[in-house]
């Protein structure tokens, strides 16, 4: 840090200063902690979508058919097919969006809070995440799901922040 | 900014000259003394991306906020202490030596 105009300076010495400020204040906006969880839940559609289309074309591969199913003509089968995958899908996409807002939501909030960053944050967001979508199934379910989340996330963060 | 480019003969009064460039002094001293509290505070030796992360600059605003409360608080009090001392630049002057330690 030794010259203090140092940084940003690079890119930026082409636009006007009210350009400045406004990309500025763009960039700013991006880093706010609801656009995160707004794009980390749209991530996590998307990615839940893919899987649950991954997934629900292992049901129609296999020997297992309805009876009633063979009998239709393969028009019908093959609608019928689309209609479960689109349902199964979008199903798997809400679950997985779900978690990717909470999780990113409680993590930024938690980082904002501390205004420290290490590997503290994503252990208590996992939790709280783990603790939230296990609450209907009482106490004991709880405090597994946090412990395991909270063990999950630490080990991806701890993987992708190593030297 | 566009006019800069051609240096007018301008007469330039000489006091305003020595109070701009004191202003400036005063304003980089305490600008050097706030990056360097706040640098040894907020952000740690090992650096793994370019910018500035969210808890990094969390940090940084609420050192900030913090240094220049503290400058005002220790402002008042210096008025009332001493008050044959000059106004704004000789207090603000007097304040930048009591730059704060490490807690």
């Amino acid at each position: 840090m030794n010259s203090p105009l140092g940084g940003m300076g690079g890119q930026n010495k082409g636009m006007s200063p009210q350009e400045q400020q406004t990309v500025r204040m763009m960039q700013g906006a991006f880093e706010s902690c609801a656009v995160k969880t707004a794009m980390s839940g749209v991530a996590g559609f998307g990615m839940g979508a893919a899987f649950g289309l991954f997934m629900s074309s292992f049901e129609y591969a296999g020997p297992a058919m309805n009876e009633e199913l063979v009998k239709q003509t393969t028009k019908q089968q093959i609608k019928h097919a689309f209609k479960d995958m689109g349902t199964r899908s979008l199903s798997m996409a809400k679950n997985f969006g779900k978690v990717g807002m909470i999780y990113a939501g409680s993590e930024c909030c938690i980082e904002s809070y501390r205004a420290k960053n290490d590997l503290y944050n994503s252990v208590a967001a996992g939790a709280f995440t783990g603790g939230l979508l296990a609450a209907k199934a009482g106490p004991q379910a709880m405090l597994l799901g946090a412990g395991g989340f909270a063990a999950f996330s630490l080990a991806i963060d701890w993987y992708m922040h190593r030297d | 900014m566009s006019s800069w480019g051609s240096f007018s003969q301008t007469y330039v009064n000489p006091e305003h000259l020595k109070q701009a460039e004191q202003q400036v002094d005063v304003f980089m001293g305490m600008f050097n003394r706030i990056m360097n509290a706040c640098q040894d505070k907020c952000i740690p030796n090992h650096y793994h991306e370019p910018d500035l992360n969210k808890g990094e600059q969390k940090c940084i605003d609420r050192c900030v906020a913090k240094y220049m409360s503290i400058q005002t608080i220790m402002g008042e009090r210096m008025k009332h202490m001493s008050p044959l001392a000059e106004p704004t630049n000789n207090n603000n002057n007097n304040n930048d030596s009591f730059s704060p330690d490490s807690l």
